[in-house]
């Protein structure tokens, strides 16, 4: 079987080893460009096992029309993972405050708290209302 | 027999010091030649490991070695391919195939 642009193979060694991948390029006698279920990457033609399906593919065509291709041929395409972006994280100048702001901010919180407790009327006790329940004498 | 060594004390008693076993080399199911990437220590050595540590990242990965992993894979494909029946895969390779 020839090795060409389109050619179904399975990749044999790595980590990759027994996913389905299409040829998408040829680099030179040994290497091949390869992508589909396995990573894009360069791939030597010995760790591929060359399977006797093809598909129309362009030269360095992209993953979408790679997928598109492998889902044609009978093979389910997995969807590839796509690290999640880092937060980013607000400037030093942003967060960095003098000792008089906190100092100021800590007061005014302090009074905030004292006049929202003497707003507050007293609680009146329940249980002083309540008769105390007789015990028992024992025979 | 856990490996042991004879010492002498400060005392000047004579002990025995004891060493936990270290596990033997680990072999290829198929072909028993010996896998690379693989630790050789005591369990607990072992067990502190991480799982990438212990085994190469790859399918049968510290269960064969990379000539019959490449052997089962090409024979999976091939069957895939229709190339080959089930029937014509060697009896040792059968169960991993």
């Amino acid at each position: 079987m020839t090795i060409e642009v389109g050619r179904l193979c399975v990749k044999i060694a790595g980590r990759d080893a027994g996913k389905e991948c299409l040829i998408v390029d040829i680099i030179d006698e040994t290497f091949v460009m390869i992508d589909g279920n396995t990573r894009r990457r360069k791939c030597n033609i010995k760790h591929l096992e060359v399977l006797p399906k093809t598909a129309k593919l362009k030269a360095k065509a992209a993953h979408e029309d790679v997928a598109k291709a492998l889902k044609d041929l009978g093979f389910k395409v997995e969807a590839k993972r796509v690290a999640k972006k880092p937060k980013a994280k607000p400037a030093k100048s942003e967060t960095k405050t003098t000792l008089k702001e906190r100092v100021v901010a800590k007061v005014k919180k302090t009074e905030k708290l004292k006049k929202e407790v003497k707003a507050k009327p007293k609680a009146v006790k329940k249980s002083a209302t309540k008769p105390k329940t007789e015990i028992k004498a024992k025979k | 027999m856990k490996p042991t060594i004879q010492r002498r004390t400060p005392g000047n008693r004579t002990v025995t010091h004891t060493k936990p076993k270290r596990t033997g080399y680990h072999e290829c199911a198929v072909c028993h030649g010996l896998l690379h990437g693989t630790p050789r220590g005591t369990v607990a050595q072992i067990r502190k490991m991480k799982k990438s540590e212990r085994r190469p990242t790859r399918p049968f990965g510290g269960q064969l070695c990379t000539k019959c992993t490449r052997n089962v894979m090409s024979l999976r494909a091939q069957i895939k391919g229709e190339m080959i029946k089930a029937s014509d895969v060697p009896i040792t390779l059968r169960r991993f195939v």
